[in-house]
């Protein structure tokens, strides 16, 4: 049974992108989402506490989402959270940065809602193994 | 030092000379004119790609504001059909023989609760089109990064062209010259342009003027 009072923060510098991933989280039930317009925001976001799940694009400006990412990793306080890219970065460089920088997941944009919801649950079923 | 100083003035002089001489071979050859109408094209494709960006994000926008309202009213319906269907389960056993009795009221009940028992049918497809209508707004983000790019690009050729442009004077000319041709698409900047409508009222008032 998946904890539907997860709190999410979506990371991403367009507004519609990020309003998109929220109302998509709102239909699978995660109502409890805050948003993040780069990865320094993000990550101030995150050390002052209390998020479950991250969201995130990988070119923004001021920190992209690979450095915010490198940063949670690096971070004891944050090292555990899930954080899944949802980024317009295709190429198997990118796939492979994100890998080894610890992404839980990666999805391309465009996407499908069916899409984010099959990657989320598969993360959030890691999460409840390693709990 | 003065020996040095001497040589810096004399390249300077030299650089200043090159300068004036590609300068001259440019607007001999033409070259000068070709390159501010080549400038004055990039500034307007600038505005363009403002203009689909800002386009696009109020269509995206306004379409998202759309959908996040309609949702909630489907919930609404869903729910509201479905507490009205078990209502109608709960009236009293002779009611319903009652009921069964009078065939024209009996037919339209059973009509009533067959649609109230498809309703949450519907709206849950009709909320899956909408949650289509909803990630098909990522276009927005995707183009809006591509267009970006293309204009950071265009600012680079549009510094290149300036410098090799040099002082040359904007010919005045060239950068009001108006387009008289028939197709010129959506007006991108309606202050900066003379004679163009872009509201209704505009339209209408222009047209009544001219007696239509």
């Amino acid at each position: 049974m998946t904890d539907k009072n997860l709190r999410f923060l979506v990371v991403d510098d367009f507004s519609t992108m990020r309003r998109i991933i929220r109302n998509l989280l709102k239909e699978l039930g995660f109502n409890n989402v805050e948003e993040a317009e780069d990865g320094a925001m993000a990550l101030k976001k995150l050390r002052d506490g209390g998020f479950d799940f991250v969201v995130s694009d990988w070119n923004m400006p001021n920190m992209d989402g690979l450095t915010m990412l490198q940063n949670v990793r690096a971070d004891d306080a944050l090292k555990d959270i899930p954080v899944l890219m949802v980024t317009a970065e295709a190429k198997k460089e990118n796939i492979i940065a994100a890998a080894q920088a610890g992404a839980s997941g990666y999805i391309v944009k465009p996407f499908t809602a069916a899409t984010l919801d099959e990657k989320l649950n598969k993360i959030i079923q890691n999460m409840a193994v390693h709990a | 030092m003065n020996s040095s100083l001497d040589t810096n003035e004399k390249i300077v002089d030299h650089l200043k000379w090159v300068t004036r001489v590609l300068h001259s071979c440019l607007s001999e050859l033409g070259h000068d004119q070709r390159l501010q109408q080549a400038s004055h094209g990039i500034t307007n494709s600038k505005d363009e790609l403002n203009y689909i960006i800002s386009k696009t994000t109020q269509s995206a926008e306004s379409t998202l504001l759309a959908v996040e309202n309609a949702k909630p009213i489907l919930e609404n319906l869903s729910a509201n059909a479905e507490s009205l269907h078990n209502l109608w389960k709960q009236i009293p056993e002779e009611t319903v023989t009652t009921i069964a009795n009078e065939p024209v009221i009996h037919h339209a009940l059973k009509q009533t609760l067959d649609f109230l028992n498809e309703v949450p049918d519907q709206t849950a497809s009709t909320q899956i089109y909408l949650t289509e209508i909803l990630v098909a707004q990522n276009f927005h983000d995707l183009t809006g990064q591509v267009i970006q790019r293309i204009l950071q690009t265009i600012e680079t050729i549009e510094r290149e062209t300036q410098q090799l442009l040099g002082d040359t004077p904007a010919s005045k000319e060239m950068a009001a010259k108006p387009s008289n041709n028939l197709l010129n698409g959506p007006t991108i900047n309606p202050q900066k342009q003379e004679d163009v409508y872009v509201n209704q009222a505009q339209v209408d008032d222009l047209l009544a003027e001219l007696g239509f």
